[in-house]
């Protein structure tokens, strides 16, 4: 859940980067991460032209077994059928259908109902999954994949996990509406997360974007 | 003097912004929207660059980047070329071929010894004495090539980027134009490419004589503004097409990975040049190359002019030269019957003397030799040839042919299409296109405007109809042209003169004619003999001459002849675009950060980055590893091990599965314990090993090697299919991060940041933990590889870094110390253990790596059978541990140093250590088994030659009783 001052034993692959750029921090589900690294007006126009976010701080599950489903359900989540379908809650929170017996469970920004799930008694186990998560939002987000991803996002259907390369990285990529043009989640391993984002830092920039902090992309 | 004309209806340039640039340290003017070739002309600079080989001065020659006489470079960049390439405010320019400067260069004295040059000669010439070879070479390279790589400029990364249409049209001209349209009004997704800056084609600088034409082109632009599914990107080339519609698109900035559904090319066609004495003189230029000077950039391209002509462009071109201000005095035209109609009648109000059934026999050059002065023209034959008994010459600083095209279907070739010449219209035309292949307009032979519209049209209804986003019948397109534009044979050879074919590479008729006496009558084997449009224009101007020579050198159809390969890229591409932006992702474990503060040396592992050692000032790399090691030994140590493979198998068989995938057994052990892992290929060759741990009953815990995680993974994924047990395998390497907390300190130091009951009665060595470490959960296995107290900690990776820094303040009044990977390496040597494909390769089984102790009696493992044929045949090789004399001080061996015994290698150094905790030089070798009792000498070859002997011991070479684990 999001906190101003929690403690903050949890640490983001770019929290080094963002170390002296943040302008102000929060603490979700116990990882310490920029709140703001501009102005909120700036903010907001980047979000609008190319924004970039890192929100890894959300607790991030897999729930695999043949009950992976029914477990995910019984902690009132509504669970996609479709493979790679994506559902997400009034809180935030999302629900990604990975595999016939595969849910990945993300708590929105204010918590949410990864705790909440419990595998004891069923055919199913819970992993914790550390991915790094980073958000693309903007008008110009497709240029971005343009330069470093070979899926077509323009007919990239909405609410479905793709799993492609990004800059050479393995990811998956949650196309997710938004105010004004789709929001992009990305997840990615916790160990290639840095270099990632330093190749779409410096792809972002040079398209006229920048990096917002995790209330800049809440407006999206 | 300036040659730019007044305001020229639909001009590319931009006269609100005047910009400068300098070449040869010159200062011009320019205005935007100016290539490099225009704003010289337009400032009446005619040798614009020299020649490869004869240093021959140079000028406009297409104007389009056919050619490649005018080339230059900056302090940043090689081969700029001058047609393609627009004025940028500033820019400071060198020719890329002259030696001294494009009016006087030196080496054009190379033209004086031209006889003894012939094509080839460099293969003939230097091959004795051999010795001198390297003189020659150096010599030569100092004087070929173009352009001089600039290896310390740093340029902006050029971004690739991929993009996708249902439909990519190459070319907007006419053709290209309205088959975008018709396709993208069937709801096709279109995009069109063409590499001139704006759109239009040929309607942009062909259509002075033609008024439709620019109506025409102005209701093609509006209708693709009104379709949003029609997009046209100017100044961007195909430049290749690979299978399945996958097409290279460049533009001055990037490359662009397309892939498209289909493609239709409306490239037109490409002007070719004729064959005669002088033809490469500043002021020779293609017909084409001059209405482009006049139309696109307002620059007048002579004063005087000489047309050759053998096709009706010539009489339009004629008259654009008129409009732009310059006198024609002469249009000379290859057919014996010329043109009627209203332009040949225009001409003569404008009193052009026609010649017809002449030829231009040669370009003279003025008194300084920069360019044409005058042109000999004399009448042809009933053979053909110039009658040069009756040459007459005409006074012109300009020579502007037009007297053939040739198909720019470079992109067609390559998709598979095959062409054929049409003698009617003098032309190679594509008879078959493959499956979702289209094309249209000039590069079909179709020239006339309303017949390429229509083609066009029919050829875009065709491909909306492949896609799918149309019914009905496909109008048919358009024949070619029922009348030549191209002469059979545009060729008239001066017996004293250079009669140029390829520009690029200074080949002329002669050449030609030399190699197909030496045999090379095969066009493709004459184009590797020669180098004929091997050049950086890649023959566009020089191939189909090419072609028509041999042809007629061989008695044979230009059919029969045939052409040469077409491969990408049709243009040069810089290697700076190829390359595109550097995506080489680095792996970094949750603590690298704080490595980094600590100034840590990285190394490479796989595609992790890890700490090699930590430097101290003062102290070699040596001395740090020792001290790392002994701070192990003595006190307390700490390693990142996040690196290591970590996988998760679980289910109701996971135990069956690994006793299946590993050599030992672990389907009975118990809850909390942990074993050394080795795994083989069927061959019973090592390829992994590790430790398994059992978390619960259905859950185990597997480390591997850094570097082999991933194929190994990859591999129990394949048996785990295979065998479909139920066992299900998670790979958790970059999920969870981990540190080695090792040292006789280890267990004080840990104690108050755990739960867990460290004891060796509670946690005996080997065996698992689950609990928390400061707060985390955390994974904690008592394990052995550095040989001392320790306990490896697998945290989820977010909280690595906390853990880490709680744990490195906790030890802080232990004298911890961290240590990298040859502290490790050092460490784990000095306890005998091996490291996989290290001590390993690709054909160790455990029997000569002495570990056989790892091979569990059990029903299958894999490899196993392999192993048990092996075991019934001696081993070529042992895996020993040796020792040098502890007062050795060099040479000293490396690893993979070869062992040698009377002259004859049996085996090799696989890990060393100089210094060590255990005070002497330590290592492992293979050797021959007769070499592996304990006491043993063997001779180990240096890479100084010298020979080194060791004795062979048993390892470990430290606390072989495992006391230190206690």
């Amino acid at each position: 859940m999001t906190t101003m001052l929690g403690q903050s034993m949890r640490t983001s692959a770019m929290h080094e980067w963002s170390a002296s750029r943040a302008a102000s921090w929060l603490d979700i589900d116990g990882m310490r991460l920029p709140a703001r690294l501009h102005a909120s007006e700036r903010e907001a126009a980047l979000v609008d032209e190319l924004a970039l976010c890192d929100e890894s701080g959300p607790r991030k599950v897999a729930v695999a077994g043949a009950d992976a489903a029914a477990v995910v359900a019984a902690a009132g989540l509504a669970v996609p059928d479709e493979r790679y379908a994506i559902s997400r809650a009034f809180d935030g929170s999302l629900v990604a259908r990975t595999a016939p017996r595969e849910v990945v469970v993300q708590n929105g920004p204010a918590g949410g109902p990864v705790t909440a799930i419990r595998v004891a008694g069923h055919d199913a186990r819970l992993i914790d999954n550390e991915d790094a998560t980073l958000v693309v939002a903007g008008r110009r987000a497709r240029e971005l994949f343009a330069q470093t991803c070979g899926v077509d996002f323009r007919n990239a259907p909405l609410e479905r996990l793709i799993y492609t390369r990004v800059a050479g990285v393995s990811c998956a990529i949650a196309p997710l509406p938004g105010r004004a043009a789709p929001v992009y989640r990305l997840w990615v391993d916790y160990s290639y997360a840095l270099a990632l984002w330093e190749s779409l830092v410096e792809i972002v920039e040079g398209l006229g974007g920048g990096v917002v902090g995790v209330e800049g992309v809440r407006t999206v | 003097m300036s040659n730019r004309l007044p305001p020229q209806p639909g001009e590319w340039i931009d006269r609100t912004r005047a910009l400068t640039f300098r070449l040869e340290g010159r200062e011009h003017s320019a205005f935007a929207g100016d290539t490099l070739s225009s704003a010289l002309a337009a400032a009446g600079v005619r040798t614009l660059g020299r020649s490869f080989k004869y240093h021959r001065p140079r000028g406009v020659y297409s104007a389009a980047g056919h050619d490649c006489n005018a080339m230059f470079e900056s302090d940043a960049a090689t081969n700029v070329r001058g047609d393609t390439t627009l004025v940028a405010d500033g820019m400071d320019l060198r020719p890329v071929n002259a030696a001294g400067s494009l009016a006087h260069d030196r080496l054009n004295v190379v033209e004086k010894f031209s006889r003894f040059l012939p094509v080839g000669f460099y293969y003939k010439a230097f091959h004795t004495p051999r010795r001198l070879f390297p003189l020659y070479e150096r010599q030569m390279r100092r004087v070929a090539g173009l352009g001089h790589i600039k290896p310390n400029a740093r340029l902006p990364a050029s971004p690739k980027d991929y993009d996708f249409c249902d439909l990519l049209v190459v070319g907007a001209g006419a053709a290209g134009l309205s088959a975008a349209i018709a396709a993208a009004e069937c709801g096709v997704d279109v995009l069109v490419v063409d590499q001139r800056a704006r759109p239009g084609g040929s309607l942009c600088w062909q259509s002075g004589q033609v008024p439709a034409a620019r109506q025409q082109l102005a209701a093609l632009l509006a209708r693709t503004e009104e379709l949003p599914n029609l997009c046209i990107r100017a100044g961007v080339e195909a430049a290749g097409w690979y299978a399945d519609h996958w097409i290279a698109l460049v533009d001055s900035a990037r490359l662009t990975k397309l892939r498209a559904r289909a493609t239709l090319v409306a490239a037109g066609a490409i002007e070719q040049p004729a064959v005669f004495g002088g033809n490469d003189l500043p002021g020779v230029m293609l017909a084409s190359a001059a209405q482009r000077l006049a139309r696109l950039y307002a620059v007048r391209p002579g004063q005087r002019a000489v047309v050759l002509a053998a096709n009706l462009d010539a009489y339009r071109a004629a008259l654009d030269l008129i409009d732009a201000g310059v006198q024609v005095a002469a249009l000379v035209d290859l057919r014996f019957g010329g043109e009627a109609g209203e332009l040949l009648a225009r001409l003569h109000e404008h009193k052009v003397e026609i010649l017809a059934g002449h030829a231009v026999y040669e370009a003279v050059a003025g008194r300084d030799g920069s360019g044409v002065a005058a042109a000999v023209v004399c009448p042809l034959g009933a053979d053909g040839a110039p009658v040069v008994e009756r040459a007459r010459r005409i006074d012109c600083d300009l020579l502007a042919m037009s007297v053939g095209w040739a198909p720019a279907g470079a992109i067609l070739y390559q998709a598979g299409a095959k062409f054929a010449y049409d003698d009617q219209v003098e032309q190679f035309t594509p008879r078959t296109l493959p499956e979702g292949v289209f094309a249209a307009g000039r590069v079909r032979g179709v020239y006339d405007l309303e017949a390429r519209l229509a083609d066009g049209r029919a050829a875009g209804l065709a491909a909306a109809s492949h896609l799918g986003k149309r019914q009905g019948d496909v109008p048919r397109q358009s024949p070619p042209s029922s009348v030549p534009h191209s002469h059979g044979y545009p060729i008239f050879a001066h017996a004293g003169k250079k009669n140029f074919v390829d520009l690029d590479e200074d080949l002329h008729l002669a050449d030609f004619k030399n190699a197909h006496q030496e045999g090379y009558d095969n066009i493709e084997l004459l184009k590797r003999y020669s180098t004929v449009g091997m050049g950086p224009s890649q023959g566009k101007l020089a191939n189909m001459n090419a072609v028509r020579i041999l042809a007629r050198l061989n008695g044979r159809s230009i059919d029969e002849t045939g052409t040469t390969t077409s491969r990408p890229f049709f243009n040069p591409v810089s290697l700076g675009c190829l390359a595109g932006r550097r995506f080489h992702p680095l792996r970094r474990t949750p603590q690298h950060a704080w490595h980094a503060e600590h100034g840590a040396r990285f190394v490479h592992a796989g595609a992790w980055l890890r700490p090699e050692f930590y430097p101290r000032q003062g102290k070699s790399r040596e001395q740090c590893v020792l001290d790392e090691a002994l701070a192990v030994r003595q006190s307390l140590g700490m390693i990142d091990v996040g690196t290591l493979g970590k996988l998760i198998v679980s289910g109701s068989q996971a135990g069956e599965f690994l006793e299946r995938v590993y050599t030992g057994k672990f389907a009975e052990m118990k809850p909390g314990k942990l074993r050394y892992a080795l795994a083989c290929d069927e061959t019973g060759v090592i390829i992994e090993d590790g430790l398994v741990a059992r978390l619960d009953e259905r859950t185990y815990f597997l480390s591997t090697t850094t570097t082999g995680s991933a194929s190994f993974y990859a591999e129990l994924q394949r048996w785990a299919i295979i065998w479909r047990l139920d066992a299900a395998i998670t790979n958790v390497t970059g999920q969870w991060t981990g540190l080695n907390f090792a040292g006789p300190r280890s267990r004080e130091i840990l104690a108050p940041h755990t739960e867990v009951d460290l004891s060796s009665e509670a946690f005996p060595f080997p065996a698992v933990r689950r609990g928390t470490v400061a707060g985390a959960p955390a994974l904690l296995m008592r394990v052995g590889f550095v040989g001392e107290l320790g306990y490896e900690i697998h945290v989820p990776a977010s909280h690595g870094m906390h853990v880490w820094r709680t744990l490195w303040q906790a030890g802080e009044s232990a004298g911890i110390r961290a240590f990298g990977v040859e502290a490790q390496r050092l460490l784990r040597l000095e306890k005998g253990h091996l490291i996989v494909s290290q001590d390993t390769d690709a054909l160790t089984t455990p029997i000569e790596a002495g570990l056989e102790w790892a091979l569990a009696n059990k029903p299958f493992f894999i490899g196993q059978r392999s192993l048990r044929i092996a075991a019934q045949h001696p081993p070529s090789r042992k895996l020993v541990g040796f020792e040098l004399p502890r007062e050795h001080a060099g040479p000293w061996p490396e690893e993979c140093c070869l062992v040698v015994d009377n002259g004859r290698i049996t085996g090799r150094v696989s890990s060393i250590a100089r210094r060590s905790t255990v005070g002497r030089p330590i290592g492992l070798a293979f050797v021959a088994p007769a070499q592996a009792q304990p006491g043993a000498t063997i001779r180990i070859r240096t890479e100084s030659g010298r020979m080194v002997d060791a004795e062979i011991v048993e390892p470990p070479f430290y606390d072989p009783r495992n006391l230190r684990q206690s």
